[in-house]
Formats: structure tokens, C-alpha cells, sequence
């Protein structure tokens, strides 16, 4: 009996044995490499990940032809002599609630520096800070400031002096109708300087009412 | 929308019709043409001349009264004054202001109507 439970208690130590080696030959890289080319076909190498390629088939068209852009070339554009940007400077001129320019303030905050001549050395004629007043009868609320400042920072004196008025307040019979009729003051008024329709209290001051 | 066309119609051209007023600016002046023999180039606009933009670089005294009168059409102005360097030729020589030539015309004869020029 004893001799023939002998065999079977050193297959069972062998057995054992085989597994625990197995097990330990499995921990090293190079004998589980070994293990897996005896048990698969084609098995990973070692350092190769297991996660397969990602799929590369052949384009279904070839990509789309994107020629090169030309090189940039400097061309001179044509600019005519004494062209200005007159659309830029109309937008920039100050204006009146009528619309029009308001030339007086163009020149104060020197917006425009126009020229006192066509010498380029010319000096601007002096002005004359004399206010007349006119004061029609009976109608003290149309009493007219005439400013001879603004004027003449733009006009001569023989502009107007003597063929349009004397050189006298109240010398010449001035009315709203002969300067609606383009006499007087609507010589400029009306026509390039500020419309008498538009400008009341430019000119009666008293119309114009408290200052903002 | 076969009731609305003529309206739309009439409004179209009376927009078209005011159009060439709007492109005056206040004070600005179309000279005034001078009939004469020689003056026979009709489809020629007339020269529009923009009182704002003179007043931008001159002050009044420079142009008035030594060069122009103070009264639309009181100077007889026609290409051979400018080009002898009288009235507008003053400046526009090409010193002060572009010259007069062919390839200036249409920077003064461009007024947008021929009507009301004086």
C-alpha cells in the first residue's frame, strides 16, 4: 500500500513544483514571451502596446490643388495734385442747427486755418472788435449786435464799405425785406454766409433767449 | 403690387428729378455760361464752383473784390481768362492750386444740372 501511495504524493509535489515555476517564469518578460509563443500564434512583443493602429485607408480623392497666392506687389496709385479729402472735411467742420457751416467757430477752434493771402508770407489784416448796435424804433426785443470782429477776420473793409453801407450806424435804411431781397447784409447773408431765414438771434440777441 | 408700381414709379423719379439739387452745397455757385461762337461744346458740364471748400483755405478778402466781384455773374469768366491767369487761373496754375489742363476739366466742370446757372 504504502509503495503505491508513494508515486502519487511526488506527482502531486512534481505537479506543484511544474505550476509554481509556471507561475514564477510567467513574472519575467523574456520567459512569458516564451509561455505565449508555445500557447499563441503571433503574440505581442514585449515592448509593443496591444491597442491596434488607428485605420489609415487611401484617400477617396486626392486633396484639392491650393496654388500658392502670388507675391504682393507695390503698385503707385495716381493721387492728382492738391487732391484733399473734401468729404472727411465737411464731415469735420462744425455746423449750425440749419445745417449749414458754422464758419465763425470753424475759425475759433482753428478747424480751418485759411490763408490771408496768396503770398505764403501774407499776414492776416488786423481786426476791429466794434460792435454796432441797431436799434429799430419801437421794437426794443429786435435790437440788432452787429460784430465787426467776426467780419473782419474774414472780410476787408471796402468789401463792404462804402458801396453796401456808410460808415455810420443807422446811415443806411436796413430792413428784413431788402435782406430777404439780397440788400444789405444778404449781399453775403442768404448766399454763403449764414441764411437770415435760419439765424434769428445771430444777429437780434435778445431773441436768442437764456444760454445753455 | 400693380397699384403700387406707379407710385413707386413717381417717387423714383421724383427722387431722381431733386438729385442734382442735393449735390450743390450751400453757396456753392455754377458759373454761368457764356454763349458765344467759339463756346459750342455743349455736352461740356458747366464749372461748379464750391464756395465751402475756397472758404477752408482763404479767407473772403483774398479772392474779393481784386479778383472776383462780390455778385454771381458780374465777372466774365471763360477758359481763355483762366488760362491767361486771370480769375481763377490766379491760383489755379499749379503753384497754389491744381493747374488747368486736360486732366483737371472735370474737377470744376461737373455741376449737376445746366439749368439756373446765374
Amino acid at each position: 500500500m504504502r509503495r503505491r501511495q508513494c508515486p502519487i504524493a511526488t506527482g502531486k509535489v512534481a505537479l506543484l513544483l511544474v505550476t509554481g515555476l509556471a507561475l514564477v517564469a510567467g513574472c519575467s518578460t523574456t520567459s512569458r514571451q516564451r509561455l505565449m509563443q508555445l500557447v499563441f500564434d503571433n503574440p505581442p512583443a514585449p515592448g509593443e502596446s496591444t491597442t491596434p493602429p488607428p485605420y489609415q485607408g487611401r484617400p477617396r480623392r486626392p486633396p484639392p490643388y491650393k496654388p500658392k497666392p502670388p507675391p504682393l506687389v507695390k503698385v503707385k496709385v495716381y493721387v492728382p495734385a492738391f487732391q484733399r479729402d473734401w468729404k472727411a472735411l465737411w464731415r469735420k467742420l462744425p455746423k449750425t442747427a440749419a445745417g449749414g457751416v458754422d464758419w465763425v467757430r470753424a475759425l475759433e477752434k482753428g478747424i480751418i486755418k485759411p490763408r490771408p493771402g496768396l503770398d505764403k508770407k501774407a499776414q492776416p489784416q488786423p481786426v476791429l472788435p466794434l460792435d454796432v448796435h441797431l436799434k429799430p424804433e419801437g421794437q426794443p426785443l429786435f435790437e440788432v449786435t452787429y460784430p465787426h470782429k467776426p467780419h473782419t477776420e474774414w472780410l476787408a473793409c471796402t468789401n463792404c464799405h462804402p458801396k453796401i453801407f456808410h460808415m455810420r450806424a443807422g446811415a443806411d435804411p436796413i430792413t428784413m425785406e431788402k435782406i430777404f431781397q439780397g440788400q444789405y447784409c444778404g449781399r453775403c447773408h442768404g448766399k454763403v454766409a449764414f441764411a437770415p431765414a435760419t439765424g434769428c438771434p445771430r444777429c437780434h440777441r435778445k431773441l436768442a433767449g437764456p444760454k445753455k | 403690387m400693380r397699384r403700387l408700381l406707379p407710385w413707386l414709379w413717381a417717387g423714383f423719379l421724383l427722387l431722381a428729378g431733386s438729385a442734382p439739387a442735393a449735390g450743390l452745397k450751400y453757396g456753392d455757385i455754377i458759373i454761368p455760361r457764356i454763349p458765344s461762337e467759339r463756346n459750342t461744346i455743349s455736352f461740356m458740364p458747366q464749372a461748379l464752383f464750391p464756395h465751402w471748400i475756397h472758404r477752408t483755405e482763404f479767407r473772403c478778402y483774398v479772392c474779393h473784390d481784386k479778383i472776383f466781384k462780390m455778385k454771381r455773374g458780374g465777372d466774365r469768366i471763360d477758359m481763355d481768362a483762366v488760362r491767361s491767369g486771370q480769375y481763377c487761373g490766379k491760383c489755379h496754375n499749379g503753384k497754389t492750386a491744381f493747374a488747368i489742363g486736360f486732366d483737371t476739366c472735370e474737377r470744376c466742370h461737373k455741376a449737376p444740372t445746366t439749368q439756373g446757372g446765374s
